[in-house]
C-alpha cells in the first residue's frame, strides 16, 4: 500500500497538468475580483457623492474572508477537478500502466484505495490554492473582511469537505468509465442532470419539510454559495450537510472498490 | 523440479466466446514454453488471466508452487498485447516509477535501458517512441526486479531484424544465468523455435498439444525418400542390411530415417534386389509447417 501510494503520488507531483490546474485556479480568482472590482468602480462612476460609499462598498464586496468563502466557485475548482481527476486516473488505462500494477500482484482494492487517497490530496492542495489566492487578492484590494469568527472555520471545513465528496464521486465516474473523455462527460453533467431531476422531482413532491435536494452534494453546493452571499445561514444546513457530504464520500469510495475487485483489467 | 504454473481447467468466456476453454499447462522452472495459436486462439486471454488482469471463469491456476497472488505476482515480469506505460514521461521516468513500485533497485534503470537497446533514448517521451522503441521499453519494464517468471505476449511484434535477435540472446541470457522461466507466445515459430524448450498449441481456447523440444525435431527431422515400384520389397531388402533405420511406407513411397548420404548405396541395394527406383530425394518438414498443420 505504501509503495502504491508513493507510485500515485509521483504521478501527481511530477505532471504538468497539476501546475496548470493551480494556476488556472488563481488566473480565475483573480479574474472575479478584478472584474467586481471594475463593477463596483463603474457603478460608484454613476452614482453621484460616492466617494465615501464607495470605498465601503468595494469593501462589502471585495475583502478577504468573502473571497476565502467564495474560493471554491471563483476559483472554478470543481471544474477543475472534473477535468484533472479523469485524467489523472484514467491515463492508467488507456497507457495501460494498469497491468504493471495488477500483474505485479497488486491488490486492486487497495490500488482504488491509494488513487482516492491521491486524488483527495490533489483536491486539497487545489482548494487551498483557491483560497489562498482568493484571500491574498481580495485582503489586498479591500482588506480582510470582517466577522471572523469559528463560524468562519467551519464553513471552509464544510467547503473543503464538499470538494472532497464531489472528488470521490468523479473518481468513481473515472474508475467506471476508464477513458478520459466518457469520464470527463460524465463528471461535468451527471451533477446538473442529477441537481435538475432533483428540482423537478422535489416540485412534485411538494412538502414544506421535506426536499430530495437537501440530500444531494450538488444542492449542498449551491444553497451553500447562497447562503454565503446572503449571510443567512441555517443552522439544520450545518448537521445536514456536513453528513451528506461525507455519507457521499463513503459511498463513492465503496462503490469504487465494488466495481473494481472483480474487474478485468 | 519445481512448478511455476499449473493451469487446472482454466476456462475464460466473454459472453458466448469460450476464449480459453479448459486449459491445464504446466511450466516447471527453467523453461522456455513456446505458446502458438492462430489470431484469437487465446492466446493472450490465459496470459492475461494467470497475470491476474483477467478473472477466470471457472478453473484455477498455481504459481510457484502454490504462493500467494501477492507475492506470485511481485515475481513475474510481464508484456501482454501492447506495452504499458506513461507515455507523457520519459523512458528512463517511467522505468524509475515503476522499479520504485516493485521494490526493485532504481540504480539497475540505466542498465536496463542499454539492455533493451534504448540507451540513447532514456530521455525522450515515450509519446514519440516508434512501435518498437515502445516495445523495447516494455520489455524493459518487464525484465524490473529480476522476475523468476516471464510472460511475454508476442515480444518481438514490431522489432527490426536486429532487435529480434538481441531481443532472443537477452531472453536465452536471462534463461541461462538467472534461470528464469519464459511462457513466450509469437507467431513466428522460426523464430521461437529458436529458443523454446517446450511448446503448447493452443486451438479455439484448447491446449490441443504440448511438445518438446526434441520431439519437435524428431518429428520435424528430414527423411529419405524413395520412390520404388514394389516398396514390401524395397522395406524388406533396406531392413536387412540396416536394421536400425526406421521406416514408413506412403503409397508407392519409403520415408527413411536416413539422411542423404545413405542414398547411392541404398540404390545399388535395391537395384540389385530388382527393384526399381525412379526418384530419390529428401522430405523435411519444417518447424513452421509442423506447427501450421496443427494450429487450424
Ligand atoms: N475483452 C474481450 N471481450 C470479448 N471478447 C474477447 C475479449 N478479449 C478477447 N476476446 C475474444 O477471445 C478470443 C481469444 O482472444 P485472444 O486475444 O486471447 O487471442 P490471441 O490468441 O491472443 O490472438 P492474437 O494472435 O490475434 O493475439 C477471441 O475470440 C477474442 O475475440
Ligand atoms: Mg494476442
Amino acid at each position: 500500500m505504501e509503495r502504491l501510494i508513493g507510485f500515485e503520488f509521483r504521478k501527481l507531483f511530477r505532471r504538468p497538468a497539476f501546475y496548470v490546474c493551480m494556476g488556472i485556479t488563481v488566473l480565475l480568482t483573480l479574474l472575479a475580483a478584478l472584474t467586481s472590482y471594475f463593477f463596483l468602480v463603474f457603478i460608484m462612476d454613476i452614482i453621484p457623492d460616492s466617494e465615501f460609499m464607495g470605498d465601503a462598498l468595494i469593501e462589502a464586496g471585495i475583502n478577504g474572508r468573502a473571497y476565502l468563502m467564495n474560493a471554491v466557485s471563483n476559483g472554478n475548482v470543481i471544474t477543475i477537478l472534473a477535468v484533472f481527476i479523469a485524467l489523472f486516473i484514467c491515463e492508467d488505462y488507456t497507457d495501460g500502466a494498469a497491468k504493471n500494477v495488477i500483474g505485479r500482484g497488486f491488490g486492486r482494492v487497495e490500488w482504488v484505495l491509494a488513487r482516492y487517497i491521491t486524488a483527495f490530496v490533489a483536491a486539497l492542495i487545489l482548494t487551498a490554492v483557491a483560497m489562498l489566492s482568493g484571500f491574498a487578492i481580495a485582503t489586498i484590494i479591500g482588506g480582510p473582511g470582517e466577522g471572523w469568527n469559528i463560524g468562519t472555520v467551519g464553513l471552509i471545513g464544510l467547503q473543503v469537505l464538499l470538494i472532497l465528496g464531489y472528488t470521490a464521486m468523479f473518481t468513481f465516474f473515472s474508475l467506471l468509465v476508464r477513458k478520459a473523455g466518457g469520464a470527463i462527460a460524465l463528471n461535468l453533467f451527471v451533477p446538473a442532470v442529477i441537481t435538475a431531476a432533483l428540482t423537478l422531482a422535489d416540485t412534485f413532491i411538494d412538502s414544506e419539510t421535506f426536499m430530495l435536494q437537501d440530500f444531494w452534494l450538488g444542492s449542498i453546493e449551491g444553497n451553500y454559495s447562497l447562503m454565503v452571499l446572503t449571510g443567512d445561514f441555517e443552522q439544520e444546513f450545518f448537521v445536514t450537510a456536513p453528513i451528506t457530504a461525507v455519507v457521499y464520500l463513503g459511498l463513492f469510495v465503496a462503490l469504487s472498490c465494488l466495481i473494481e475487485h472483480r474487474r478485468d483489467v | 523440479m519445481s512448478m511455476i504454473l499449473e493451469t487446472f481447467g482454466l476456462t475464460k468466456r466473454f459472453g458466448a466466446t469460450l476464449a480459453v476453454d479448459s486449459v491445464s499447462m504446466r511450466i516447471e522452472q527453467g523453461e522456455i514454453y513456446g505458446f502458438i495459436g492462430k489470431n484469437g486462439a487465446g492466446k493472450t486471454t490465459l496470459m492475461r488471466t494467470v497475470l491476474g488482469l483477467a478473472l477466470p471463469s471457472s478453473g484455477t491456476y498455481r504459481l510457484f508452487d502454490g504462493l500467494n497472488a501477492r507475492e506470485a505476482g511481485r515475481q513475474i515480469g510481464s508484456l501482454v498485447e501492447t506495452p504499458g506505460f506513461f507515455k507523457n514521461c520519459t523512458a528512463m521516468e517511467n522505468l524509475e516509477r515503476f522499479s520504485r513500485l516493485y521494490g526493485a533497485d532504481t540504480d539497475e534503470v540505466p542498465g536496463i535501458l542499454e539492455m533493451v537497446g534504448l540507451g540513447s533514448a532514456g530521455s525522450k517521451k515515450v509519446r514519440q517512441f516508434s512501435l518498437g522503441m515502445q516495445q523495447r521499453l516494455g520489455i524493459g519494464i518487464a525484465v524490473i526486479g529480476h522476475p523468476a517468471f516471464m510472460i511475454l505476449d508476442e515480444p518481438v511484434n514490431g522489432l527490426d531484424p536486429a532487435g529480434i535477435l538481441e531481443i532472443r540472446n537477452l531472453i536465452l541470457e536471462l534463461n541461462r544465468k538467472e534461470g528464469t522461466t519464459f511462457l513466450i507466445s509469437s507467431h513466428l515459430v522460426d523464430e521461437l523455435s529458436k529458443i523454446a524448450t517446450r511448446y503448447g498449441i493452443i486451438r479455439n481456447g484448447r491446449l490441443v498439444e504440448e511438445i518438446t523440444e526434441s520431439e519437435l525435431l524428431y518429428r520435424c527431422r528430414g527423411r529419405l525418400r524413395l520412390v520404388v515400384d514394389d516398396p514390401y520389397r524395397a522395406s524388406a531388402l533396406i531392413t536387412g542390411q540396416y536394421p536400425a533405420v526406421g521406416i514408413e511406407i506412403r503409397h508407392h513411397a519409403l520415408l527413411l530415417d536416413a539422411g542423404p548420404e545413405l542414398a547411392p548405396d541404398l540404390n545399388r541395394l535395391l537395384l540389385a534386389g530388382n527393384v526399381s527406383v525412379s526418384s530419390i530425394g529428401t522430405e523435411d518438414a519444417s518447424v513452421e509447417s509442423y506447427f501450421v498443420e496443427r494450429i487450424g
